[in-house]
């Protein structure tokens, strides 16, 4: 088997890694992966000293899914060994609210693989991973970096947290805020990339972006006019009203097609916040979040007509609320029990850029 | 004059893509999320400053010339 999963809770972190290391007996990790509940202090130094020798990555999760399940207080983990991942290579950026330059960085990852043209002449067998302690609010300035530095394809997912837990992303037996973790997997037999959001274009009226603070995500104008005004002329409602559609009416980068959506936040300071920046000149449109199960579905049907050796989720935490709330949340993770996976509530999902309400999938053939 | 900024458009997916089509969807996929509408451009579309300006800084983060 070249991929397992195994959702752990443990009285504490070392209870955790040794129910862990029993689960995995007998199986020679590569990489593993994991996505663990604020309750466990120091995860990642457990799991080092459980699994000297194996690269260990990982972020803290609000709440964890593992095949067909969904829980809390638990350490989700994807353990991959060399039948599905040949090599892996692990670097970690400290400070991304600094905005480091990554050209560095990239060209020593690319040259742990043997230069750039051979990563990029076997793009069906590179993918990168990318987790960011989501305390740093710098996602999409570095999502737009690392994309200008490299034509490899990342994806992955913001940290999230349990309440009055800290937020942290995980690696090398360490843990970092502020912090992305970057990860190139050469794959054995490949891998795919899904991007499902559940939203729809509401209104084919394309917004142009005239005046934002991106570094600080807020949006003032669209089309040289209060934003919220032309927000609430697009639904037809009243201004004042306007907050009650944010969430059901995001906004989104319709780009050939593909939603790249961006959620409010809240009104502020003469604009909206968002959870992520707009840079001015784009244009956008208003959606309508559609029925999350059914849209997974199809999205996962359509892909995955063949039998995947893993699947990892980064799914919204606004999409994991939204289904507790419509209580879908079986049907929702029966969608994942047909092969091994892992996931967890992100705060943002990275695929190109940083996005919101959205459930970014690396498939592992 | 017209289709200034749609030729420096292609002349950047073009220049970056390097022949690879999953390349060159990648490089117009970030070029919309930097805010350049890249369908929005045609031959026949005006020469707007900023917009050149913008798509020539563009250019040069992806490191090409247009």
């Amino acid at each position: 088997m070249a991929v397992k999963t195994i959702l752990v809770k443990g009285a504490d972190s070392r209870d955790m890694a040794r129910q862990a290391s029993e689960a995995l007996a007998g199986f020679q990790p590569k990489l593993m992966l994991f996505f663990a509940s604020g309750i466990y202090s120091q995860p990642e130094a457990a799991l080092k000293e459980a699994f000297p020798g194996v690269e260990i990555i990982g972020s803290s999760s609000h709440s964890e899914y593992c095949n067909s399940q969904f829980t809390d207080g638990a350490v989700s983990i994807m353990a991959m060994d060399s039948g599905s991942v040949e090599d892996v290579c692990v670097r970690v950026v400290e400070n991304i609210a600094g905005g480091p330059d990554l050209r560095g960085v990239l060209e020593d990852m690319h040259n742990y693989f043997g230069g750039v043209d051979q990563v990029l002449n076997d793009y069906e067998s590179y993918v990168g991973l990318v987790m960011f302690e989501s305390g740093a609010k710098s996602e999409e300035i570095f999502m737009d970096r690392l994309g200008t530095v490299t034509d490899l394809l990342f994806v992955g997912g913001s940290s999230s947290a349990a309440e009055g837990c800290e937020s942290l992303v995980f690696a090398n037996g360490r843990s970092y805020a502020g912090a992305a973790v970057l990860a190139i997997l050469k794959t054995v037999n490949g891998y795919d990339v899904l991007k499902t959001q559940s939203a729809h274009i509401f209104s084919e009226r394309r917004l142009l972006v005239t005046k934002s603070d991106m570094k600080n995500r807020i949006l003032y104008e669209f089309d040289g006019r209060p934003c919220g005004e032309v927000y609430a002329e697009v639904l037809g409602v009243p201004l004042e009203k306007i907050s009650d559609y944010f969430v059901s009416n995001p906004l989104g980068v319709v780009a050939d097609g593909e939603i790249f959506v961006r959620t409010f936040n809240q009104i502020q300071d003469g604009g909206i916040t968002l959870h992520c920046g707009l840079p001015e000149g784009t244009e956008i449109n208003v959606l309508e979040i559609g029925r999350i199960v059914d849209d997974t579905k199809k999205a996962l049907d359509e892909a995955l007509t063949y039998e995947p050796a893993g699947l990892i989720n980064f799914n919204c935490l606004y999409r994991t609320l939204e289904i507790q709330k419509e209580n879908v949340v079986t049907p929702y993770c029966e969608l994942f029990g047909r092969c091994p996976s892992i996931g967890f509530s992100t705060n943002g999902e990275a695929f190109f850029g940083h996005i919101n309400e959205t459930s970014t999938i690396l498939v592992i053939k | 004059m017209a289709g200034q900024v749609y030729n420096m458009i292609q002349r950047v997916i073009t220049q970056k893509g390097k022949g690879n089509l999953v390349i060159e969807n990648s490089v117009r996929t970030k070029m919309y999320l930097k805010g350049i509408a890249v369908d929005k451009y045609t031959a026949a579309s005006p020469d707007d400053p900023a917009v050149i300006l913008k798509v020539r800084e563009v250019a040069k983060e992806f490191g090409v010339s247009v």
